[in-house]
């Protein structure tokens, strides 16, 4: 296992967590702490894996980076710019406008089609997306599903509309947590597939997993160990 | 999709049937709040409208507690008070016609008193006693029809016989609330056929100095302690009173459908549904705003609460003024099954329109906004997880 100390020096940072702690339910008897003092720096163009065992906090580091939580303490910064802390308004376009996320359940919204969960992300800005929608239907093999309910999809699909809602925006980053947790041998490879062609498009990637095929995966440069909270 | 007005009416969709029942429980609400308003409020009009006819001062002779006959004796000394411009008897009471089951009120008047009512003035100055003329509703022409020869009707008269009269015209139908049972006729002929050989059945006074009307009543009450004495503005409040106690009692049973409006909204008010909130979680980890969230929720309640607004003052204003307000009528105007049916004036006003809007939708906006404000501010992961 690589470590966050072996990363390399001195190129462009896309995502860089200092020193950041979160504690859920803080000031309660059932606080606990997810991370303590974890740093991470990633580059452009890169790509991590997060491995940890359930509960290590890979999950909340991802929420953390995306600005779906505040951290306790530390900072983060996306693309040079303080996220962390920022203005809701702020915060919301920036994430918008840089961050795709795959969720581990996906989280599409069962009862819109495929093409309305895609333009979800969209509607905010109100710009004109369904080239970019059409065209990724079309990379992924879903035209044919384009009107179907989501609810009414198999788990691959549903996993392959996550990942192009998470992509319509055409963000710089791209968050991943457990992406092969539902998919089988032959889709996880298509999915490294994909996630090589986005590597090739200079999209910078950060992946959590336990998933032994994905971290045996050549495309990620560094897998980041975390443990109870903390990068070993 | 490409907005959020898109995204609005396809949640509205999903949720087709929730929203559908409470758009429903929207609409009868309003329907039965504005139908009793409208009522009312038509009533009122009606009085207020009419008031201008009434006389000053109407004397009523209380014997035993029932009402009897005025004499002249009484009336004549009445004539002395300053300040009252004319003093007039009046003979009425009710003729039932057989055929359809109906009472209607005979009113006799004198063709040259032109200052008591104005429903029977002009027409009663100018036409030729010779002639006998009446005039009546158009809701009376039906029941007079078996009665009609040409333009002649027959009256059973007390003794037995027929008086008959000449149909001259109809009243004005802005008058209908007070004037639809009634036939004015000479009173000559009203005595005959109601069997008051003399007496009148009440009296009318007339002040020249409207402001003197409480100052004079006071007198003719010292003067008869027996004489029930009524003021315009007394007899107007009357009105007024019974319409609002009506429609209060109104109100009461409508109390069941407010608790059912209270609990839709302490429904609303209390939170979302697993289902709303993750969704609402979703679109902010999906970079919405929470003024982008609030937006499409207000939206959402607006398309609910303002159609059903609207949907249930359309069928109000469609019951009350053109259906005439079935069943809910006969419970503001009293029984009626004796009496010809009349119009409800139509009368809507901006401050009736206003209470109707601001008791209900705003309510119910801020019902739907408060629990989506209030996820959209927590932490999107905190709401997903």
């Amino acid at each position: 296992m690589e470590s966050e100390h072996r990363r390399s020096g001195g190129d462009y940072a896309m995502i860089h967590l200092e020193h950041l702690y979160k504690t859920f339910n803080e000031g309660s008897p059932s606080a606990f702490e997810a991370l303590a003092d974890v740093s991470l720096h990633v580059n452009k163009g890169e790509c991590v894996l997060l491995q940890g065992a359930s509960g290590s906090g890979k999950s909340t580091l991802l929420g953390l980076t995306a600005g779906l939580y505040q951290p306790s303490a530390g900072r983060v910064i996306l693309d040079g710019e303080t996220f962390s802390g920022l203005p809701e308004h702020f915060a919301c376009r920036l994430r918008r406008q840089k961050i795709g996320i795959l969720f581990q359940q996906f989280h599409l919204v069962g009862t819109l089609s495929v093409l309305q969960n895609l333009a979800l992300p969209t509607l905010p800005d109100q710009k004109e997306h369904q080239q970019t929608i059409h065209a990724l239907l079309e990379r992924f093999g879903l035209t044919a599903k384009q009107h179907a309910l989501a609810q009414t999809l198999s788990g691959g699909e549903q996993q392959r509309v996550a990942l192009m809602r998470a992509l319509v925006n055409d963000p710089a980053i791209l968050l991943a947590d457990e992406p092969s947790a539902n998919l089988d041998e032959a889709l996880t490879q298509t999915l490294l597939d994909f996630f090589e062609t986005l590597k090739q498009e200079g999209k910078t990637l950060l992946i959590a997993t336990h998933d032994p095929v994905l971290l045996a995966w050549k495309g990620a440069e560094r897998i980041v160990g975390l443990e109870k909270g903390r990068v070993l | 999709m490409k907005t959020l007005f898109d995204y609005t009416l396809h949640s509205f969709n999903r949720f087709g049937r929730k929203n559908m029942v409470t758009g429903l429980i929207f609409t009868a609400l309003v329907w039965l709040l504005s139908s009793a308003l409208m009522i009312t409020h038509a009533l009122k009009q009606a009085v207020l409208h009419t008031s201008a006819s009434l006389p000053h001062i109407t004397l009523t002779q209380l014997q035993g507690g029932r009402p009897g006959l005025l004499s002249e004796a009484t009336l004549e000394p009445l004539w002395a008070i300053r300040g009252v411009g004319m003093v007039q008897g009046r003979v009425w009471g009710l003729h039932y016609f057989e055929i359809d089951n109906v009472y209607a009120s005979i009113v006799g008047v004198e063709p040259y008193v032109e200052n008591y009512n104005a429903l029977s003035s002009a027409f009663a100055a100018t036409l030729p006693q010779a002639n006998l003329p009446m005039l009546t509703s158009t809701a009376l022409l039906p029941i007079l029809q078996p009665y009609r020869s040409q333009d002649k009707i027959s009256f059973l008269r007390h003794g037995g016989g027929f008086e008959t009269l000449a149909l001259a015209g109809t009243f004005d139908a802005e008058y209908s609330l007070f004037s639809n049972d009634v036939i004015v006729m000479p009173v000559a002929q009203a005595r005959a056929i109601l069997g008051i050989q003399s007496g009148f059945t009440d009296a009318f006074v007339h002040v020249a100095n409207s402001d003197e009307v409480a100052t004079i009543a006071r007198k003719i009450k010292e003067a008869n302690p027996t004489l029930r004495v009524l003021t315009k503005e007394e007899m107007i409040q009357g009105y007024l009173r019974l319409y609002d106690y009506k429609s209060g009692w109104f109100l009461g049973l409508m109390l069941i459908c407010f608790f059912t409006f209270a609990m839709l909204l302490y429904d609303k008010a209390s939170g979302l549904s697993s289902q709303e909130r993750k969704e609402i979680g979703l679109l902010k980890a999906l970079g919405w705003e929470t003024s982008h969230i609030l937006r499409h929720k207000l939206t959402e309640a607006a398309l609910v609460s303002m159609g059903g607004f609207f949907a249930g003052l359309t069928l109000a204003v469609w019951y009350v003024f053109g259906l005439d307000a079935p069943l809910l009528r006969h419970l503001f105007t009293g029984y009626s099954a004796l009496k010809a049916s009349f119009s409800l004036p139509f009368h809507l006003d901006a401050p009736l329109l206003a209470l109707l809007f601001f008791g209900t939708v705003p309510l119910y906006l801020a019902a739907c906004i408060v629990p989506a404000w209030k996820a959209s501010i927590e932490e999107a992961g905190e709401i997903m997880r």
